[in-house]
């Protein structure tokens, strides 16, 4: 087991751990789509991943999340094929304190590991990167569902020495 | 309350985590723009061959793109050697052999490999012949003023010919230096036309004298700047371009003979002057650029002026102008005098100046006019001041404004 995976799956034990104690709400999850934008050597390649997120609430504007995303389709440039192999972030979460209209606005900050895998002519062993992370997003309750909510997000998961990784998903969550 | 608590912690977090990247992007890098450089494939040149062992030689590597196209990526690969006891390679391609044997020399970008095998042998060198890429031997011409890349390659006692030319281990030389010089790397200069005589030497083996014969077509000299005007004591760098019977160009500064007329105006130092003109007295001059003796040449007139003085200002340490200087009681500010010349050029002249006050407000501010202490300039007490300083017999005054601290 890698130091990130140990890492990852212990900070998610906490948060199990969390969901034991006496929270405001139970937990959600958010299944989304995202679509990541890869910045470096003047190139930008979009690889698309699936997502997704586990959260507990620990007030009504707070909460700790951690999330999982998997490729689901790489972006190439001349032969060179890339993807994010997979995503993992752990966050605290602050939403806005009022819903308006029942839109929420949030915003996350914590730790994220990311596996950049390559294949093709110019292919390089699998490149892991991990970095303070941070992001934001708005959620709208659905009418029809008041458990479920559409969800959009910007994550900055990496930025140094040239390599910018960021994702932008759409998806869905759902309150238990 | 507690919420806050909370808040405050994820922010020292956040504080504790920023900057704690882990991961190194070079790699990632390196491959995205090997993909943007788009190579296909690499090969080096030379390709392959005899080399002599002992001897230093420089290999290129050339990046092919899949439209066919290449890219000199030389200074991008990473170079080794299969044996670093036969042959041994620096960063930028340069090959030295130790011993003999067979090695092969690779050009690595990210994961493409290009290779070459060499053989490096101590059989003594039999002879060395000069060739030029487009002639044969005893064959070589050139365009009059222009240059001619030369190479030279041996052959062995054993018959076996050096497929690599060893043009940077030969010493080269020409039987008359009037007519044109050759570089350590085989470049040939020729300075007129006719037929001047190259020559390769490597330890006690000598190159038959080739002949290069400079050819008589050049048919037009230009010469830029055109009817320019200089400063005395002041330098211009000209250039020459040479038009020849086919139409092409060539820029043949190196290679002409550059002239003045009169040369008490302004002149070369030397006929190789390389085109670089200095002004001496003022008046008019004729430049020529010439190719030897041929007819054609190039002329354009200089005009010699005197460099005077443009203006001259008050400036602080940095080199910024102050006037008016706005200071407070107490302080002394360093000013300096500065005068800058019509060529562009500027010089301090602070301790070549008389420095006084001027209209009785030495009660507001203080002069020195002391040697190496000129032009400090001290508040004394608020109001406006004048300080005035006298260079060439001409008052220059500054302005101090005096506040309170």
């Amino acid at each position: 087991m890698t130091y990130k995976r140990f890492s990852f799956y212990s900070v998610c034990g906490l948060l199990v751990t969390l969901l034991a104690m006496p929270v405001h709400a139970a937990f959600y999850t958010d299944l989304s789509v995202e679509y990541q934008n890869v910045k470096i050597e003047g190139q930008k390649l979009n690889p698309l991943t699936a997502r997704i997120k586990l959260g507990v609430p620990y007030s009504r504007e707070l909460g700790v999340e951690a999330s999982y995303a998997g490729s689901i389709r790489d972006d190439e440039v001349n032969g060179l094929k890339l993807e994010s192999e997979e995503t993992m972030g752990l966050y605290a979460r602050y939403n806005s304190p009022d819903a308006y209209g029942g839109m929420t606005i949030y915003l996350i900050a914590g730790y994220a590991w990311t596996t950049i895998k390559t294949s093709g002519l110019y292919a390089i062993p699998e490149q892991d990167f991990e970095s303070f992370s941070w992001g934001a997003g708005i959620e709208e309750r659905s009418k029809g569902a008041r458990s479920m909510r559409y969800t959009f997000q910007f994550t900055r998961y990496y930025d140094n020495d040239g390599l910018t990784i960021d994702g932008f998903s759409l998806g869905l969550r759902y309150d238990f | 309350m507690k919420n806050f608590k909370l808040i405050f912690a994820v922010l020292a977090a956040c504080y504790v985590l920023i900057g704690c990247e882990k991961g190194d992007p070079t790699p990632l890098k390196e491959a995205v723009r090997l993909a943007s450089l788009n190579i296909s494939s690499i090969t080096i040149e030379p390709a392959g061959g005899t080399i002599t062992t002992g001897y230093s030689y420089q290999f290129s590597a050339i990046g092919h793109h899949p439209d066919g196209s290449t890219t000199n990526v030389t200074n991008s690969v990473v170079w080794s050697s299969s044996n670093d006891a036969i042959a041994t390679v620096d960063s930028n391609g340069f090959v030295t052999t130790a011993t003999d044997g067979m090695v092969s020399i690779i050009a690595s970008l990210s994961s493409l490999d290009g290779s070459t095998s060499l053989t490096a042998s101590s059989d003594p060198l039999q002879s060395i012949e000069i060739f030029a890429d487009t002639n044969t031997p005893n064959n070589l011409s050139v365009s009059a003023c222009k240059n001619l890349q030369l190479k030279a390659i041996g052959t062995y006692a054993d018959g076996v010919r050096d497929t690599i030319p060893i043009t940077s281990n030969v010493t080269w030389s020409v039987d008359d230096d009037t007519q044109g010089s050759i570089s350590a790397q085989g470049l040939l200069s020729t300075y007129t036309d006719g037929v001047i005589g190259v020559q390769a030497s490597l330890d006690v083996i000598d190159s038959p004298i080739t002949n290069v014969t400079a050819t008589d077509d050049l048919t037009l000299v230009a010469v830029t700047p055109e009817n320019t005007t200089l400063a005395v004591d002041t330098t211009l760098q000209y250039s020459a371009t040479g038009t020849y019977a086919d139409n092409s160009t060539a820029d043949i500064t190196d290679n002409i003979t550059w002239t003045s007329a009169p040369d008490t105006i302004a002149n070369f130092n030397t006929p190789e002057s390389n085109g670089l003109i200095t002004a001496i007295a003022i008046g008019s001059t004729t430049v020529t650029a010439a190719c030897g003796t041929d007819p054609d040449t190039g002329t354009t007139n200089l005009t010699v002026n005197e460099n005077v003085v443009a203006y001259v200002q008050f400036e602080d340490t940095n080199g910024s102008e102050i006037n008016p200087l706005n200071t407070v009681v107490g302080v002394t500010t360093e000013v300096i005098l500065k005068e800058y010349l019509t060529d562009g050029s500027s010089r301090e002249v602070t301790e070549d100046a008389q420095w006084t006050i001027f209209n009785n407000t030495d009660n507001i501010v203080s002069v020195n006019n002391s040697t190496d202490n000129k032009g400090e300039v001290t508040a004394l007490d608020v109001g406006t001041g004048i300080v005035q300083a006298t260079y060439k017999q001409i008052d220059y005054l500054l302005v101090v404004n005096v506040s309170q601290p």
